[in-house]
């Protein structure tokens, strides 16, 4: 039986448009008018037991509109969820003692006083026995290496060390589901590792069920079998990381920085006998997105350099935005 | 039992957050004693004609001055500005990832906040300003026992108000406004500043029925004695029942806030 479970799950915002200029702003007081956001667009998805499972999208793709309404602090406009049973925002007071959750971008601690403390108003809030607490807090200092961190106020912490601790808080009363939004954001690549050894770890001691959001495709890579992709609030894949890896795997992305500023027929031309994608912010940088298995990246570099002035390129792998566009050009793949 | 300690523990964090903060919280008792201070030339200027007004003496006055301001920073707290705050950063959304109780949380931790202030500032004032100026110790036979009770019960109605402007946020996004509308109600009318009786007749009137004059004017008429023991009763049992009837408020507006929450940022 599922452990979540979501269906034609829809989030609209109500956000207010100013309108400019000394006029507009009286008129803003006297009528304001609304514009309706859709954050999340019909979405369905069900997670079984101890499933480890990528939520990924780009930036405003919906994802922390939609663990917000599955920890139950955010009241859908339409559509169901249970999680374990419950329906998170109607029985928010039950459901969040089941649940632990990371938002990358705050903390659960409190800011001037030492973790320690946290942690044991949270054994409190949770009314977690003493000697588990004792316990799960022993194996979480040694898995991520918090014991220094104990003693010292959260604003002291960097983001690093802040997010294990704050890790370790959310799992502390042990909960059956996992809800991390974006819980690598910010972070060296030694962090993030320690990280996803912990997840990883943790799933397999405990089996617990993990809902993971990030846009950080090596993260998923790292931890999850199952993927759910969404773009502009519509879920656009469901289905294992393999059989999107595949599509995305030949995809990399090029940056170029040009001493003297061009556009686009001039780059066309030049690289008319590649197939390859172009998109620039401005006329001096643009990033070339194109398939390994049809064309290799020292052609194109050699193509450029030889054609134009080039003062700097990298090298990337396949950004989610990219990952996106190759689901939109191949036909949508969603689970039944 | 289990249930209880939770909220004993935030009383506890209340108290920690304020113990971080012990030396600026030193530099604002010496405005309270300033502001003593000026009441003090003030009053003595008033009473250089009268021996007493509106039922006080100097010496009634001084005492109602110096223990209402130091009552003040116990009773006082932020529990609206932080849950503006909390509203307007989003932060709000840790809170409400917690099997608590909204309210109580905030009392609580509030109260934690109080008891740093009992001791960092309620007490310091009250010596200090007693060395300077006249204060007299509680009289009559209930105002030690009585008083005690009825400044924690200030602290509970005031903390209710409080919590009640807080919850504004979750319907205007702002609470600004009606925080300092609040302020200036909480202020005027609670008789930190001038005793009630200062007032017009049916002012007086009107303040029996709102809660604010049972959060200072009250326990200091018990403090000084000035009340017969009925309206001592009449006093700590209203101050119970707008407790209570401020508390059933925000149970039922939380109700209807929870759902207009769209919690701002990632
Ligand atoms: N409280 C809010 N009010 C108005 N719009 C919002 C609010 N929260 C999110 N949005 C909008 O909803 C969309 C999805 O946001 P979000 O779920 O935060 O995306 P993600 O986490 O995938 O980056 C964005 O367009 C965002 O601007
Ligand atoms: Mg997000």
């Amino acid at each position: 039986m599922p452990i979540i479970e979501v269906n034609e799950l829809v989030k609209n915002f109500r956000t207010f448009r100013r309108r400019s200029g000394l006029w507009g702003s009286f008129k803003d007081l006297v009528n304001r008018k609304y514009e309706i956001v859709r954050a999340v667009d019909h979405i369905s998805f069900s997670i079984e037991p101890g499933e480890v499972v990528g939520y990924i999208g780009a930036n405003g793709a919906g994802k922390s509109t939609t663990i917000k309404m599955l920890t139950g602090i955010l009241v859908p406009t339409s559509g169901g969820i249970r999680v374990q049973g419950l329906v998170p925002y109607k029985q928010r007071y039950q459901h969040v003692k089941q649940i632990g959750v990371v938002f990358g971008q705050r903390t659960q601690l409190w800011w001037d006083i030492a973790v320690i403390e946290a942690l044991r108003l949270l054994q409190k809030i949770y009314e977690i026995p003493k000697a588990d607490f004792e316990a799960r807090l022993k194996k979480f200092e040694e898995v991520l290496g918090i014991a220094d961190l104990l003693n010292i106020p959260v604003r002291k912490l960097s983001l690093g060390q802040r997010m294990r601790c704050d890790l370790a808080a959310s799992l502390l009363h042990n909960p059956p589901v996992l809800f991390l939004d974006e819980p690598t954001i910010g972070l060296d690549i030694a962090v993030k590792s320690s990280i996803r050894d912990f997840i990883k770890e943790i799933n397999r001691e405990y089996n617990t069920t993990v809902i993971l959001t990030t846009h950080d495709l090596s993260d998923i890579e790292h931890l999850c079998r199952r993927v759910i992709m969404i773009d502009h609030g519509r879920l656009i894949y469901d289905g294992d990381l393999k059989s999107l890896k595949d599509r995305a795997v030949g995809r990399r992305r090029l940056l170029v920085d040009f001493i003297l500023p061009i556009e686009r027929p001039g780059l066309e031309k030049v690289l008319a006998e590649y197939p390859v994608e172009m998109e620039s912010s401005n006329p001096f940088h643009w990033e070339f997105i194109f398939d390994r298995k049809k064309v290799a990246a020292p052609e194109i570099i050699g193509q450029l350099l030889s054609k134009l002035e080039v003062r700097d390129l990298e090298l990337e792998n396949p950004k989610i935005e990219d990952v996106v566009r190759e689901i939109y050009t191949q036909g949508r793949q969603v689970k039944p | 039992m289990n249930r209880l300690a939770k909220y004993w523990a935030f009383m506890r964090m209340g108290y920690l957050t304020y113990l971080a903060y012990r030396f600026q919280v030193l530099m604002s008792f010496v405005s309270y004693l300033l502001i003593i201070a000026l009441n003090y030339f003030l009053w003595k200027a008033v009473f250089a004609k009268h021996q007493v007004i509106a039922g006080f003496t100097m010496e009634q006055m001084m005492t109602y001055v110096v223990i209402g301001w130091s009552a003040r920073t116990f009773f006082a707290n932020r529990i609206d500005r932080m849950i503006g705050d909390a509203v307007r950063d989003g932060s709000i959304a840790m809170d409400l990832l917690k099997p608590t109780n909204f309210q109580l949380y905030h009392y609580f931790r509030a109260f934690g906040r109080a008891v740093f202030m009992f001791l960092f500032m309620t007490l310091p004032i009250i010596i200090v300003a007693s060395m300077i100026f006249p204060v007299s110790l509680p009289s009559g036979k209930l105002g030690p026992y009585l008083f005690p009770l009825s400044v924690i019960l200030s602290f509970f109605l005031h903390a209710g108000i409080s919590y009640l402007t807080g919850l504004v946020a979750f319907f205007t996004r702002n609470n600004e406004g009606v925080l300092r509308f609040k302020q200036l109600l909480v202020e005027v009318f609670s008789g930190v500043m001038i005793p009630i009786t200062f007032f017009p007749d049916w002012v007086q009137k009107v303040l029996f029925w709102l809660p604010f004059k049972y959060i200072a004017y009250a326990p200091l008429r018990i403090y000084l004695g000035m009340e017969p023991l009925s309206k001592v009763h009449q006093g700590v049992l209203l101050q119970i029942m707008w407790i209570v009837i401020i508390y059933l408020t925000g149970q039922i507006v939380w109700h209807y806030a929870i759902k207009r929450l769209e919690i701002q940022g990632g």
